[in-house]
């Protein structure tokens, strides 16, 4: 379970970041580089789910829990997940992957992006990233303030 | 307009009747995508005189200032990016795709994420003076929800959740902040709202409509707002508007082609015979104007084309109707005069035959001098809200008794006779009374028996105008405060004649909602027992009956007390003449 869990991170993440699109909506895919704006924030965390059955029978599937603090949520772990991430795992390329696990992953990310553009927390360690041309924002005590150098990860 | 106008132009102008219908096709719909509707909705809702035709003139402004600013290499005061990053955001990032129309032309296009790029973006077109989506929406929310007050609440809630607020989407703060810094005016705060026309709320329960779910959904899609991005959330916005103006708009058509069907038939003498008759002919059961998986092209042309003949129709023959009572009414007024008269005649002295001369007569609204009375006080009082200056006695017009005086010819053995009759307060708000002006002295007896009194539902008072019923509960509401410490408040009334029963109307339902047993009654009248005396000095039959005394009495536990008449030593501490 924990290396299922930590393959759907890897597919979540984009390395030590996780990129919340602000442009897009459900099912929309990303624009090309120079339209992108995106929330970049520290990665989110992937982990099995403590299953509590206390009152009702098990459950036949197992969930990852996705993120943290407000924005934390389950996914099923899926036969269709389960065998995409193995299969990730053998090196097949991630634009391979079913169009049902895409949407998962897809809708995860949406869902997981309403909490995080509002959660206070995050923004000290977060960037607005606008088109390919190096245009960075930061959220600051006083407002906003442009990162010359262009983002820092 | 004349008849013969209309026929000159008939698409230029429409009957005032028909334009200023609560199920009116206003604005008129042009070709809009969904983000030019929600940048309509935004201007119209949050800023006082963004209006659409501005729109393009402020978008070249916002050019000139980014150009202005890349020369001088200086962002305005506030703004965090420089004039080609904020150009680059604008131009690239939020670009929304153009009308097919409109891809060669240049200029500001964006996605309508904040209420501050609508100043300078998304109108329907780019010259002349486009249609307002935005107050389309506006109607909708009016006719969707169940009163006006609902309707004012949801309107508050939708500009609640559009505005950008302290805890929304950091994206969504960083470009209203940026929008407002290069265009800082006008500034995004809520229009006070006149209020729209709501349908008949027997109507509203009894029929499913576009309107009322797209409010349903307009909440559903508020409360959403928390657990998406700005984008995620406008996008379902967008589509919640999208369904809900093009289901609105075909709904409307329907019910026109509908209400033209139903006047048509009327004509040809098979109308509508009742309220709940017109209701199921002009209301469809069900809309199915856009079926899943057909084209909805074809579906749409036949309900537009259905809608144009109905407009056309319609206002054709309200113009005929009006247009051939003038003319009847010049050729032969001795005859037209009695156009849409019910006559009110007594016994004569042998008790066996009608009296010549009719007592009253009545006028239904549909009477041409009534309808063209309703059409001129209608423009009147919409044009003086229109430009802020609304009547402050408006509420003082009483359709009832419009018109004022009529003069009627009667046949009689020597020729016509010319005889006068005037207007007099009724209980009714659908016929006009008008009493014979040589036999006003027998109004107060002759207004008691049939056809006048409950049977019939007309109820008639006299020449001047009495009290209403809401004016009787405000004025003893002020007496009531005035004298808030005195244990029994008197109430003499009296009258001059007449039989309208808007003073007990209004007597009974005031004693009744602060006197009966209600523990929801305000703190300032709960500190103790109260009593109200009425010394009522009318004649018998214009008092009460007993049964509804009694009523009285008990649903206020004895706290009203009705006298016949003003005992000896007692002072009024108001007094109300019920007729004058």
């Amino acid at each position: 379970m924990f290396e299922v869990a930590r393959e759907v991170e890897r597919l979540l993440n984009k390395n030590q970041d996780f990129e919340v699109s602000l442009t897009t909506t459900f099912g929309q895919p990303v624009p090309p580089p120079t339209r992108r704006a995106t929330l970049v924030v520290q990665r989110r965390h992937v982990q099995p789910a403590s299953a509590s059955s206390e009152g009702r029978p098990r459950s036949p599937l197992q969930f990852l829990e996705v993120g943290d603090g407000a924005s934390a949520q389950k996914i099923a772990l899926t036969y269709d997940l389960f065998k995409a991430v193995k299969e990730v795992d053998r090196g097949m390329s991630v634009a391979s992957l079913p169009r049902s696990v895409l949407a998962l992953l897809d809708t995860t990310a949406a869902r997981l992006g309403g909490p995080i553009v509002r959660d206070a927390v995050v923004f000290p360690r977060a960037e607005i990233r606008l088109g390919a041309g190096g245009i960075a924002v930061q959220k600051r005590r006083d407002g906003f303030g442009l990162l010359r150098d262009g983002g820092r990860r | 307009m004349t008849l013969a106008q209309f026929r000159e132009a008939p698409w230029a102008n429409s009957h005032d009747v028909y334009s200023k219908a609560r199920l009116a096709m206003s604005p008129a719909p042009e070709y809009a995508s969904s983000e030019v509707i929600l940048s309509s909705v935004y201007r119209v809702i949050g800023f006082d005189g963004a209006a659409e035709r501005t729109v393009p003139q402020r978008g070249r402004e916002l050019d000139r200032a980014i150009k202005k600013a890349r020369e001088r290499a200086r962002s305005p005061s506030g703004a965090t990016l420089d004039p080609d990053s904020f150009s680059t955001l604008l131009g690239s990032v939020l670009e929304s795709p153009k009308l097919p129309n409109q891809s060669t032309k240049r200029f500001l296009q964006v996605t309508p994420l904040v209420p501050q790029v609508a100043v300078f973006s998304g109108s329907a077109r780019l010259a002349g003076n486009p249609w307002t989506p935005g107050v389309l929406v506006k109607r909708m929310v009016w006719l969707g929800s169940s009163d006006a007050a609902a309707a004012r609440s949801m309107w508050n809630t939708l500009f609640e959740a559009l505005a950008v607020g302290e805890d929304d989407d950091v994206f969504a703060r960083f470009l209203q902040a940026e929008a407002e810094s290069w265009m800082p005016e006008p500034k995004w705060e809520q229009v006070l709202a006149r209020d729209e026309p709501v349908l008949d709320p027997d109507d509203a329960r009894a029929i499913a409509f576009p309107a009322r779910q797209f409010v349903h959904d307009l909440n559903s899609i508020v409360s959403a707002k928390s657990t998406t991005t700005r984008r995620q959330w406008t996008s379902l916005l967008e589509a919640i508007l999208r369904l809900g103006v093009v289901s609105h708009v075909a709904w409307l058509c329907e019910v026109h082609s509908r209400a033209w069907e139903a006047v048509s038939a009327a004509l040809d003498g098979s109308g509508p015979e009742d309220a709940i008759a017109a209701r199921t002919a002009m209301f469809p059961d069900k809309l199915a104007c856009l079926p899943y998986g057909n084209k909805a092209l074809p579906s749409i042309r036949d309900s537009v084309s259905r809608f144009l003949f109905a407009r056309l129709s319609m206002n054709a023959t309200l113009e005929r109707y009006i247009d051939a009572y003038q003319s009847w009414l010049a050729a032969a007024p001795d005859i037209a005069c009695w156009c849409d008269v019910i006559a009110v005649c007594s016994l004569d002295n042998s008790g066996r035959s009608l009296s010549r001369t009719p007592d009253a007569i009545f006028l239904s609204p549909f009477h041409p001098l009534r309808l063209g009375w309703h059409v001129v006080a209608q423009g009147v009082l919409v044009e003086a809200d229109e430009l802020g200056k609304p009547c402050p006695a408006a509420s003082v017009l009483d359709p009832d008794c419009v018109p004022d005086v009529m003069c009627m010819s009667i046949r009689s053995p020597s020729g016509a006779d010319k005889v006068d009759y005037l207007a007099v307060e009724n209980g009714t708000d659908y016929w006009s009374v008008l009493w014979n002006a040589a036999s006003l002295g027998s109004l107060p007896r002759r207004s008691m028996h049939a056809p006048f009194g409950n049977e019939f539902g007309i109820s008639v008072g006299g020449i001047s105008v009495g009290f209403s019923a809401a004016q009787v509960v405000r004025a003893l509401d002020d007496v009531s405060e005035l004298l808030a410490a005195k244990p029994i408040v008197s109430i003499a009334v009296s009258s001059a004649g007449g039989a309208t029963d808007a003073c007990n109307d209004g007597l009974i339902e005031w004693c009744t909602s602060r006197f009966q047993d209600d523990t929801r009654r305000p703190r300032s009248r709960s500190t103790g027992p109260r009593f109200v005396e009425i010394f009522d000095d009318r004649m018998e039959d214009a008092r009460p009956d007993d049964a509804r005394i009694a009523n009285l009495s008990e649903d206020t536990r004895n706290a009203v007390r009705w006298f016949a008449g003003q005992p000896a030593r007692t002072i009024a501490d108001a007094t109300m003449n019920a007729i004058l």
